[in-house]
């Protein structure tokens, strides 16, 4: 893959710059077109913000929502968690993503504990191909757990072989779970610290739990950064954000973690990252294959994504309300934004 | 119209007949064993209602009609309940889940109960705070109480109570014990060993426990792959699986089925454990017998009856429930299913047993105007159980249907009020009418082959030596303190050299005794003996099998020194591999193929004995050995046609070249039985086991009929023929598990004489059987019960058929034909 490295003229530290499509090189007629078919076939969507060159070329609110509101982006939390294992591992808290995840939790373990469960690594974790017992991931059942940590470790003390792609949000759940174990941090205080402070992102709060009901951990009400009985920060879905500062996160990825000089993550953890496999998915990064050249993107459900395209250096930002069966929104960028790319 | 009529009958073996069934009526339809019958009730009558049906939701149009009859008229909607149709194999379906009790019991669960709070556990009454903690318990939604609901499965074992795996303590004794030691303890097959063996080269005389994590996990449970149907790469869990799944062959206790560690076997999660009825959880309650759990529900509601006055909205619901469930737990307990548990899973049932619990939705739908279609509902029932099970049969009947019973049992066709015979004999002997008519008319019958056993004129057997009487000096085998399952430590006699009959009401214990304990105790002492002395000289062997003696803990036996070996003909159906014929299930297919490959011309075309199987190298390219093609009509609709290459011959034209007197190998697969006896008279290997089916009235079979084919009697005799067929020492002891399951009374006389003849021979032979026609011409009968379940366990009476007619405690005694 060619790998783009593009000279900045400002950072976004403290604000976005706004120019126009033209000025970027988008055709704004194309991207005008994609109006109609947003209104008709995406009405849940709550925000799109497309930056190219490092500028805010399009930027617009649905449903009553503004730049100023945050949203719950659901799995893609995912992401976050992702460059924050990066993050741990560049600065030592972690040795490799090859080190066993009982190692962690030695009090989880038993003579009697099954040789998968010991031999399943953070990378496991990252691309989801730790052996899970279930079809469908039963959440309610997770929210009333009084440990959810042994709760999910139990899960995976069975006898089946590792390597199948299954998604599980209980499993990023343990890679939040490790970052507290090596750093002594919630994530939620440890990206703040770390990721969120050095990029301009709003730093976030840990959500005060009054109790783990499904509404307390899903509902539309969240605030900051939600957690377990525990205190540790959901690994797989809870972060609450702005449309803008999720920009700044994907920025960052096509910087090549690289910030205003800074080196916020290595540029190996997001080679990484976002490496091609059979599997079109990386450390909790989905990758879209395109022509000769790799896209990736974060995404939570009901449509909300973070669409990094290195070789236009373009990020597309979008967030919706959580709906059942939302449309696909890559089609958006392949039919519309792609195509309004006239440079 | 009043009649089902059907002319010009002709498929299989049927000639061309013509049949009128009146409607509205209870008619038995009867015949020896391969007459016609279940070709006549479910491939003719049972396919037309169904596809009528099928039309009338306009599902059908295209279809491609095979030739089977003239014309029929008269059908309505029909509901079949086979046997061999509803052969469930999923373990994951259990009596709770096919009746729908289970889901009724988690929704009372879900209403009421009684919660320990899961802080300190302090039992909370109705209010869900608890006055310790102060911790609020939340309420459980239904799913949790459901072992087949992701919220609601224990995790551990996925619900299924028992998990399957590989034992490491039995495969790895100590720290000592290497790689190369753990693969040749598990034996694979040699071109799979030396898989193993290149692949973990560097590890393989590595004592097996330093090997890294990464390797062992690859060595015992392989790596995720795509391409087969376990999703493993080759891995020893694989070899013993197979093993275990397709042999039931624990590889001398590597592969063992055991409890669920986490759930005790009661397959829901630990939240659902902790919320109870009366202190039980719904786990406990679904592995009680259906008698058991009625009364603990009469209970319930007993209680609540003293409370109703301060009763609730709520509780109202709940009553309403309970009531309900009580009255489905009374209709299958009606039907004699009372011993079963909701957890029972159903391929673990009886034939009889799996026909009644499919009969019970039935019952419980009160249609009318349907024509229902059922084979032997009363197989596996003990005399007096019959009754009810009759009674809810004419139930359905006067509901306003039409049922068809396909049965051999006298009561049954004693309350017909309409019987059809199909005969007079098997395959191209029978497919015809012997008689339609009234059931006096039937036992009149000069036609008939089997009416004369039915009133008595014949006998169906006479013994060689009657009369024989255990006596102190009779050598036996003496099982004592069996306690398996519901067994009260009981000690029972078996007489050696004779033919015992141990009986009972089902669910009784005659399996727990006899196919369990005797079992066990009798493969422990032979083929562990066998094991140990293969091995003696190897330490590392003997000290793996010491650890295996003591997994089954079912009693002691003595006598053993009184025979020389033992077999066991279990009622397992024979497997639905449809690549698998008479031939290669009795073993002899290898010796007929290698017998081609040396003929000359197959030598000059370097044909080999695997080019004449037809489902490898030898088969026709075109339907790739199938003999038929398989067409898409759409949806989930098929028709098979002959494929038009090879003729449904299924080989390709080289094979066919091949001749052995005169004969090419489909040619072979088309002999009959009796056929194939004069034409490989001087191969004594082949035609020993194909004698032993001749002389059970089978000489009408195909070699090549495939064994899904067969109809239940058949296949219950096929496998008994390849065990007498192979060849034993003197003084063996045969254990037959009903045998006489699906066959008639005329078929029954000839496998007692079979049985007679072991016994001549010095044999001891053991049957597990309710039909009271074979017990009374057993020499000596031990008979289990009062009850079943928890009820029964205990030795009633014991002795020959004619103390036991006089001895008060027995049940079976007044029913045996006084001789
Ligand atoms: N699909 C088939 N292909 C070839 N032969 C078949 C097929 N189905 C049945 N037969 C043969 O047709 C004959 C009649 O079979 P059918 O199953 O109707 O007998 P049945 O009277 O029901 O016997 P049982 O009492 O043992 O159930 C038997 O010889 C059987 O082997
Ligand atoms: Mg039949
Ligand atoms: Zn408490
Ligand atoms: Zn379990
Ligand atoms: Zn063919």
């Amino acid at each position: 893959m060619m790998t783009s490295i593009y000279e900045r003229d400002y950072w976004p530290t403290e604000e976005w710059k706004t120019a126009s499509l033209e000025d970027v090189g988008m055709d704004p007629q194309k991207i005008e077109n994609m109006k109609y078919m947003i209104n008709s076939h995406y009405k849940n969507m709550t925000g799109l913000l497309v930056i190219r060159k490092g500028y805010i070329a399009y930027e617009k609110y649905f449903n009553g929502f503004s730049m100023h509101d945050t949203q719950h982006v659901a799995s893609l939390t995912k992401s976050v968690i992702s460059a924050l294992i990066g993050i741990a591992l560049d600065k030592g808290y972690i040795d490799s993503v090859d080190q066993k995840i009982v190692e962690f939790f030695p009090e989880a373990i038993t003579p009697s504990s099954s040789m998968s469960l010991r031999c399943i690594t953070i990378k496991h974790l990252l691309m989801m191909t730790a052996p899970f017992p279930w079809k469908h991931e039963p959440f309610d059942r997770l929210a009333r757990q009084k440990n959810w940590v042994h709760y999910i470790l139990k899960q995976l003390d069975n006898k089946l072989p590792l390597g199948k792609f299954q998604y599980s949000t209980a499993g990023t759940h343990l890679l939040s779970a490790i970052l507290t174990a090596t750093t002594g941090m919630s994530a939620c205080a440890f990206a703040n610290y770390h990721l969120f402070r050095h990029i301009g992102m709003k730093e976030i709060e840990d959500a005060y739990m009054k109790s783990f009901g499904m509404k307390d951990l899903f509902g539309d009400q969240l605030n900051g950064w939600v957690n377990d009985p525990q205190g540790i920060t959901t690994g797989g879905w809870g972060l609450t954000t702005t449309v803008r500062d999720l920009a700044r996160f994907g920025f960052l990825y096509l910087n090549h973690g690289k910030w205003d000089n800074k080196q916020i993550i290595s540029d190996t953890w997001i080679r990484d990252s976002v490496a091609m496999n059979e599997n079109k998915y990386g450390y909790l990064w989905w990758l879209i294959q395109l022509e000769d050249q790799v896209a990736y993107t974060a995404a939570g459900s009901g449509g909300n994504h973070i669409f990094c395209i290195p070789h236009q250096d373009l990020v597309v930002v979008m967030t919706s309300k959580t709906i059942q069966n939302p449309q696909e929104r890559w089609p958006l960028l392949e039919q519309y934004i792609l195509p309004a790319i006239i440079d | 119209m009043k009649n089902i009529v059907i002319q010009g009958a002709r498929l299989h073996n049927l000639k061309g007949i013509d049949i009128s069934i009146p409607k509205n009526k209870l008619v038995v339809m009867t015949g020896v064993s391969g007459s016609g019958k279940s070709s006549l009730a479910f491939d003719i009558i049972f396919e037309e209602g169904r596809k009528q049906y099928l039309q009338s939701l306009g599902v059908f149009t295209a279809l491609v009609e095979e030739d089977k009859f003239d014309h029929i008229a008269g059908i309505s909607p029909t509901i079949a309940v086979q046997q061999n149709m509803i052969r469930q194999r999923n373990t994951r379906s259990t009596v709770g889940t096919k009746t729908n009790i289970l889901k009724m019991m988690a929704l009372l669960f879900a209403m009421k109960r009684e919660i320990s709070c899961s802080v300190c556990g302090t039992m909370l009454d109705s209010y869900f705070t608890c006055p310790q903690c102060e911790h609020v318990e939340e309420s459980l939604p239904v799913g949790y109480f459901l072992y087949n609901n992701p919220n609601g499965m224990c995790i551990r074992c996925s619900g299924k109570g028992t998990y399957a795996e590989i034992n490491l303590n039995t495969l790895i004794p100590d720290e000592h014990t290497t790689l190369k030691q753990v693969l040749h303890t598990v034996n694979p097959k040699p071109g799979y060993l030396k898989l193993f063996y290149k692949k973990f080269a560097d590890y393989i005389d590595m004592p097996f426990t330093v090997i890294p994590d990464e390797v062992k996990l690859d060595i015992l449970y392989g790596q995720y792959v795509e391409s087969n149907s376990q999703h493993r790469s080759y891995c020893l869990h694989r070899i013993l699986e197979n093993r275990f799944v397709k042999d039931g062959d624990n590889s001398g206790g590597l592969f063992e089925l055991s409890e669920c560690t986490a759930c005790q076997g009661f397959r829901i999660g630990e939240e659902a454990r902790n919320v109870t009825l009366n202190g039980k959880h719904i786990g406990e309650l679904a592995s009680m017998t259906l008698t058991d759990l009625k009364h603990f529900i009469v209970n319930l509601l007993e209680q609540e009856d003293r409370q109703q006055q301060e009763m609730k909205e709520t509780a109202k619901r709940e009553y309403v429930m309970m009531q309900d469930i009580l009255q489905k737990m009374n209709s299958l307990i009606k039907i004699r299913l009372g011993h079963l548990s909701l957890y029972r899973e159903l391929p673990s049932l009886s034939g009889g047993e799996l026909q009644r619990v499919f009969l019970h939705d039935h019952l419980e739908s009160k249609m009318d105007g349907m024509i229902y279609i059922l084979d032997e509902p009363t197989a596996g029932l003990h005399e007096r159980e019959k009754l009810e099970v009759l009674q809810s049969i004419r139930h359905l009947q006067e509901l306003g249907n039409t049922v068809i019973v396909v049965e051999h049992d006298k009561k049954t066709i004693e309350m017909a009020d309409y019987i059809i015979e199909i005969g007079p004999k098997a395959g191209v002997e029978g497919g015809q009418v012997v008689y339609q008519g009234s059931v006096d008319g039937f036992m009149q019958s000069t036609h008939s082959i089997s009416a004369p056993y039915f009133s008595g004129k014949t006998k169906i057997t006479t013994r060689t030596n009657p009369s024989m009487v255990m006596t102190k000096h009779t050598p036996k085998l003496t099982i004592s303190g069996a306690n398996i399952h519901h067994l009260k430590h009981i000690t029972a006699s078996i007489p050696l050299g004779m033919l015992v009959g141990v009986t009972g009401v089902s669910g009784s214990g005659k399996s727990s005794l006899i196919s369990n304990a005797l079992v066990s105790l009798l493969h422990r002492h032979f083929h562990q003996q066998v094991d140990n002395e293969t091995y003696a000289e190897d330490a590392f062997y003997k000290k793996q099998l010491d650890g295996k003696r003591n997994t089954v803990e079912a009693g002691a036996l003595e006598g053993v020194t009184h025979i020389s070996d033992y077999v066991e003909v279990s009622q397992v159906p024979i497997g639905r591999n449809k690549n698998s014929t008479i031939l290669s299930y009795i073993g002899i297919w290898e010796k007929v193929r290698k017998l081609f490959a040396e003929q000359p011309e197959a030598k000059e075309q370097h044909l080999t004995a695997g080019h004449f199987s037809f489902n490898t190298k030898g088969a026709c390219a075109t339907c790739e050995g199938n003999g038929q093609e398989k067409q898409w009509l759409g949806g989930n609709y098929f028709i098979y046609s002959t494929c038009k290459d090879c003729h449904g011959k299924r080989y390709n034209d080289e094979v066919l070249s091949v001749t052995y007197k005169g004969k090419h190998i489909a040619h072979i697969l088309d002999m009959t039985i009796t056929e194939a006896i004069t034409f490989f008279a001087d191969h004594k290997a082949i035609i020993a086991t194909l004698n032993i089916l001749h002389s059970m009235g089978m000489g009408y079979m195909t070699l090549g009929q495939p064994t899904p084919t067969l109809s239940g009697g058949e296949a219950q005799r096929v496998k008994l023929a390849k065990e007498l067929g192979k060849r034993r020492k003197e003084q063996t002891l045969y254990i037959l598990d009903e045998p006489t399951v699906g066959l008639s009374l005329y078929d029954t006389a000839k496998l007692m004489s079979l049985l007679d003849e072991l016994v001549v021979k010095g044999n001891s032979v053991i049957v597990i059987e309710h039909d009271t026609e074979v017990l009374s011409a057993c020499d000596w009968l031990i008979e289990l019960g009062p009850d079943g379940g928890a009820g029964g366990g205990e030795i009633i009476a014991e002795g020959t058929p004619d103390t036991l007619k006089d001895n008060p405690n027995s049940i079976i005694g007044r029913y045996l034909r006084l001789s």
